[in-house]
């Protein structure tokens, strides 16, 4: 994998803080490190005079160089929690990506996060509609999950963009993981990874029961979400379990996924009861 | 010649601009127009409110203002030639409310004569009524301004209404004219259900609408002779109208583009300048269209099909594999099953028919046909300036046009007869239209057993119940149309699955006396009336706590308790005698238990919490069960934990392994109301609403669905931009027939795949005992694949549109279980 550090440690001073503070805290990351530390006592009585219970929050915008994330595959965030808490609530913190407009923005609470934990989430750029133009980030909470009086402490080790180096299928599965037997065709999706935007390569899919090949297809795909069809008509195939397999050409990578093919309530049964 | 004189005048002063004018034009048909002509702007009326007083004698006396001298030229030669007729144009309405520029005022008093040239055949109980809502409108309990229920103009702010025969009288010079007529009223008149028929010559239209905050817009054509143009209304309960427009063909597309094109605009979405803030968000992208055939070209469409699940937008494009579908369904006898396909059409299209024949022993006339109306929605609850066009409502027709490049789907439901025999048997759906014909086979399978219903289960709806309105009606016509309607609406909630209802005590605090009154007698209709559809279960009740907290504390606590401060103890005590009042009445009556519900979605406040600790225990002194609807995962509401009975939820939250712990340490319930399946903020989720219903609800050990709400309509049911909220879920037809949403239609289709699973649950038990051992070998078989279904559901506090099963996978996993019953009911009979 590719890494770009967007955020290091050493940042705090690009941030902007609402209800909470951020500064640079040395050796808390792994191996001594320096860490970017946020720091929130929750008060549900002080804060914006109209909401007092309200969403403390860090935020950075990004320079015109690192907006365009359209070449990566996702975004790493790591992440130390610590609380004067027991636990943390369900949804601890918010990440929102901003991009010009509302529609293409990323809200994603980061609920894998554990108290006194360095929690690693990898986002898929994919889910950002528009990766290409990632203008400010913001981790935020609400207030109203958490008591009064609350510590929090989060320490990011970095924030970064990764990549694969060579071609690799992701999310690879049958659009329906159980279907009727006599469907004419099975809808595949699969994201490309590790290809250069403007890139292509063929990408071999084959439907595969009990070890042996039942159909297979190629498709030439670009970098990106894809939906392909088998074409299994003729192939009348029976009911039962089958697998998926996927290769990108030069990748080194097989994907799989299982799909059930199950006889049809119409099979067989001419009109009439 | 006056005209004329006026002409010249205003010709000379022609660069002056606005220009005030005493005096006035004598009777005659152009004068309305001309008296108070439009502003031309980009070639549309500029809607200015205008202040005119009401005319005495013809127009004499008239003050009127214009700003656009030149266009009166041309407006006055429209007008001028001997014999010609100018557009008449009416504003019914007060002798103070505003009067849209051009038209003239009409009052109660206005009564026809031939001087007067206009006016009601007799003023007898004619009454007029004014609300003009032009701005922002303070809402206390939330604290905020708020946009109006409806934003009104000039002729919408006012009506004149009548609750007996009467008619409008226009004269005018022999000829062929055209009539547009505006019915509604900017008042809320909730208690009212409008019916009535309006008349000219021989032609007749009925209206029929409930309450205010809406208008019906009619057309007619008319043939005057000697005799005044005659516009007769008919009341079964009252009339109303808002304006009356008569033209000839000479004016017919000015009036069109001039008047009522904008009229309409701002009448049925919304003022221009309000209209200018909004934003329409883009459809989901959908890819290329595919290649069209050349069958397709020449008669103008293609014809798709998509699962129901998913959204059709207008400009959706269907991918290859869609394209001229065959239909196939599995149901067992008494279900419902739903169908659909889409039209796009390659250019406009009219004529468009939608017929189908009985499919084996479910009759054509058991097949329901419908048309997806798409409407602009906004895309959460209370959001402004932005929208979505949506798929939505699904509504009867006779004929249809449709519009190059946009989507018509059709939505059929098949509702089988409870003794269809089981069997395969095939069908064909009919399109026509100007294009051609296409034909649409059905394959439709109906299997040999009937469903089963799961008593330990509760289907319920938040629910405005009609007979509220009834003691507000003045006339029996309206009394009759509530009554029925709440009728129709529980006979429309028992079809989707939903056999309960939230209802509410009222009543106000306890007098000097302590004695606390209540209209039991209402309580008792609404309950004969649960029990006459079999609904079942406790019924949520909701009771009057802002009431008695505002008597101790002299004001109210606001929408989710936002400003409640710590009430004296005699609260907390009245309101246990008020909870006993209900308790001592329900017992007596035999009526089924209570929740008792006093206050909905507090806040987490503390000072929320702690009122909430107070309002709980008060209820629970009475010996009752409470309910809250409080999202139990919020550690704030730990104090309540100790007296509350049912939780009721947005998300499947907590998860199912908590809830079934805690049920059976504590007996709690936990019920959940999904209101992001609803329409609330997301007109869309329809896959994610069944999958609530069905698969979801299994896996989630909640007890009871209950969402609100069966229908939320604010200002004009079928504006869902205007007021302060958005309009959601079930609609209603003119006489008050339930209109269905896809999403409604969803919810039916998750509760029968609940009843499905729990059929099998239930013929897996009753195989297990049996005696064969091909029996008990099906259970374990049957066993064994419930067990891959609930393996395979991703389990979500929500479910949505993310991380679902695609559409055609829900109904293989029914299947699965189908299959299952099937097997077992077999092994059984062997």
């Amino acid at each position: 994998m590719e890494k770009r550090v967007l955020i290091g440690p050493d940042s705090a001073r690009e941030w902007s803080a609402a209800e909470s503070t951020v500064e640079a805290s040395a050796g808390r990351a792994p191996g001594g490190k320096s860490a970017l530390h946020w720091h929130i006592t929750v008060d549900h009585l002080a804060g914006e005079p109209k909401y007092p219970i309200g969403w403390p929050r860090i935020q950075r915008g990004l320079k015109d160089t690192a907006r365009d994330w359209s070449g990566w595959d996702f975004l790493l965030v790591r992440i130390l929690t610590e609380t004067s808490r027991a636990a943390l609530p369900s949804e601890p913190v918010g990440l929102t990506l901003y991009t010009p407009d509302r529609n293409g923005a990323l809200n994603r609470p980061l609920h894998e996060l554990r108290k006194g934990e360095w929690t690693e989430i990898m986002i898929p750029l994919a889910q950002v509609p528009r990766h290409h133009d990632v203008r400010q980030l913001q981790f935020h909470i609400a207030e109203a999950k958490y008591r009064h009086q609350d510590q929090l402490d989060f320490y990011f080790d970095e924030v970064a963009l990764l990549r694969y180096a060579e071609p690799t299928l992701l999310d690879f599965a049958a659009e329906s993981a159980v279907m009727f037997a006599d469907a004419p065709q099975i809808p595949v999706r699969f994201q490309l990874a590790g290809v250069q935007p403007e890139a292509s390569v063929a990408v071999i899919c084959e439907l595969r029961r009990e070890g042996r090949g039942a159909v297979r297809a190629e498709v030439t795909a670009t970098r990106g979400t894809h939906r392909t069809l088998l074409d299994v008509k003729q192939a009348k195939l029976p009911s039962g379990e089958y697998e998926l397999t996927a290769r990108a050409a030069n990748g080194s990578t097989v994907a799989t996924a299982n799909v059930r093919l199950v006889e049809s309530p119409w099979k067989g049964r001419g009109a009439g009861p | 010649m006056k005209r004329l004189a006026l002409l010249l005048a205003l010709l000379g002063n022609s660069s002056t601009g606005a220009r005030r004018v005493s005096g006035g034009i004598a009777g005659g048909p152009c004068a309305p127009s001309f008296a108070n002509p439009p502003k031309a702007d980009k070639g549309l009326l500029v809607l200015r409110r205008a202040t005119a007083g009401r005319h005495a004698q013809g127009y004499a006396g008239r003050r009127f203002f214009w700003s656009e001298p030149r266009l009166v030229l041309v407006w006055g030669l429209l007008c001028a030639g001997p014999g010609q007729a100018a557009p008449f144009l009416y504003d019914m309405g007060t002798a103070g409310s505003a009067v849209w520029e051009g038209f003239t005022r009409i009052t109660p008093a206005d009564v026809f004569s031939v001087e007067a040239g206009a006016g009601w055949q007799s003023a007898a109980g004619l009454k007029a009524q004014a609300r003009a809502y032009t701005d922002l409108v303070e809402n206390r309990s939330r604290g905020t301004n708020e946009p109006p229920p409806i934003w009104t103009n000039p002729i919408t702010e006012d009506c004149v209404l009548g609750d007996r025969g009467n008619a409008f009288l226009l004269r005018a010079p022999p000829g062929n004219y055209e009539l547009y007529v505006v019915c509604g009223t900017s008042e809320a008149m909730r208690s009212q259900f409008f019916d009535f028929t309006v008349q000219v010559g021989a032609q007749q239209q009925r209206v029929q609408f409930e309450g205010g905050y809406q208008f019906r817009s009619l057309r007619f054509r008319a043939r005057v002779t000697n005799e005044p143009l005659t516009i007769t209304f008919s009341p079964r309960s009252k009339w109303v109208v808002n304006a009356i427009l008569a033209w000839t063909a000479t004016d017919a597309a000015r009036v069109q583009k001039e008047i009522i094109a904008p009229f309409e605009e701002w009448t049925f979405r919304m003022p221009p300048a309000e209209w200018a803030k909004w934003q329409e968000e883009p459809e989901p992208a959908s890819g290329p269209m595919p290649p069209v055939s050349e069958a397709d070209r020449q008669r103008g469409f293609v014809l798709y099909s998509r699962p129901y699940l998913e959204c059709v937008y207008p400009h959706t494009k269907p991918r290859a594999e869609d394209l001229n579908p065959s239909l196939r369904l599995f149901a067992t006898p008494g279900e419902s099953e739903p169908m659909n396909f889409v039209v796009h059409p390659l250019r406009d299209l009219t004529g468009v028919k939608v017929t189908v024949r009985a499919v084996g022993p479910v009759p054509a006339d058991r097949i329901d046909i419908r048309h997806v109306r798409f409407i602009q929605a906004r895309p959460n609850y209370t959001v402004r300036f932005r929208y979505r066009v949506v798929p939505d409502i699904l509504e009867h027709f006779d004929a249809l046009d449709l519009k190059a490049g946009e989507n018509a789907r059709f939505w059929l439901t098949a509702h089988l007869p409870d003794d269809a025999p089981a069997g395969t048997y095939s069908g064909k759906i009919t399109f026509t239209c100007s294009g051609g014909t296409a034909q649409v086979p059905v394959t439709l399978r109906i299997l040999p057993f009937k469903l089963r219903d799961d008593p330990g289960k509760l289907f319920g709806i938040y629910y405005r119940h009609p007979y509220d309105l009834i003691a507000g009606a003045d006339d029996e016509v309206s009394r009759e149309y509530f009554r029925r309607k709440a009728d129709l609406e529980h006979a429309d909630m028992v079809a989707h699955g939903t056999r309960n209802a939230v209802l509410s005590s009222g009543g106000a605090p306890a007098d000097a006396q302590g004695n606390f009154k209540f209209n039991w007698e209402l309580l008792a209709e609404k309950i004969a009336l649960w029990r006459k559809h079999g609904f079942q279960g406790p019924i949520v009740m909701g009771i009057g706590t802002d009431g008695v907290y505002g008597k101790y504390m002299g004001e109210r606590y606001g929408s989710h308790l936002r400003g409640v401060k710590d009430p004296p103890a005699e609260f907390g005590r009245e309101l246990t005698a008020m909870v006993k009042a209900i308790e001592t009445e329900r017992q007596k009556r035999g009526w089924p238990e209570f929740l008792y519900y006093p206050v909905d979605e507090p806040g987490t406040e503390a000072a929320a919490v702690n009122f909430m600790v107070k309002v709980l225990q008060a209820c629970r002194a009475a010996g009752v069960r409470t309910y809250l609807t409080a999202d139990p995962t919020h550690e704030q509401f730990d104090p309540l934990r100790p007296y509350v009975d049912v939780w009721c939820t947005q998300p499947f939250a907590p998860d199912r392994e908590t809830i079934l712990a805690d049920t059976k340490a504590r007996r709690v319930e936990y019920w959940c109301y999904p209101n992001h399946v609803n329409g609330e903020n997301d007109h869309t989720p329809v896959a994610g609403a069944r999958m609530t219903y069905g698969f979801g609800f299994w896996r989630s050990g909640f007890r009871t669905l209950i969402p609100w709400i069966y229908s939320a309509s604010t200002g004009d049911p079928l504006n869902y931009l205007d007021g302060y909220t958005m309009d959601f879920f079930n609609r209603r037809e003119p006489d008050g027939t339930p209109l269905p949403v896809a999403m409604w239609e969803a919810y039916r289709e998750g509760y029968d795949d609940y009843r499905y699973i729990y059929t099998l649950e239930q013929m897996i038990a009753e195989a297990k005992q049996s005696a064969k051992g091909g029996a008990r070998s099906a259970a374990l078989a049957a066993e064994r694949e419930l067990n891959f279904v609930w393996n395979a559901i991703r389990v979500q506090p929500k479910y949505k549109h993310d991380g679902l099963w695609s559409p055609e996978e829900l109904d293989v996993y029914r299947w699965l279980v189908a299959r299952q019953i099937l097997a077992v009911r077999e092994a059984l009979a062997k």
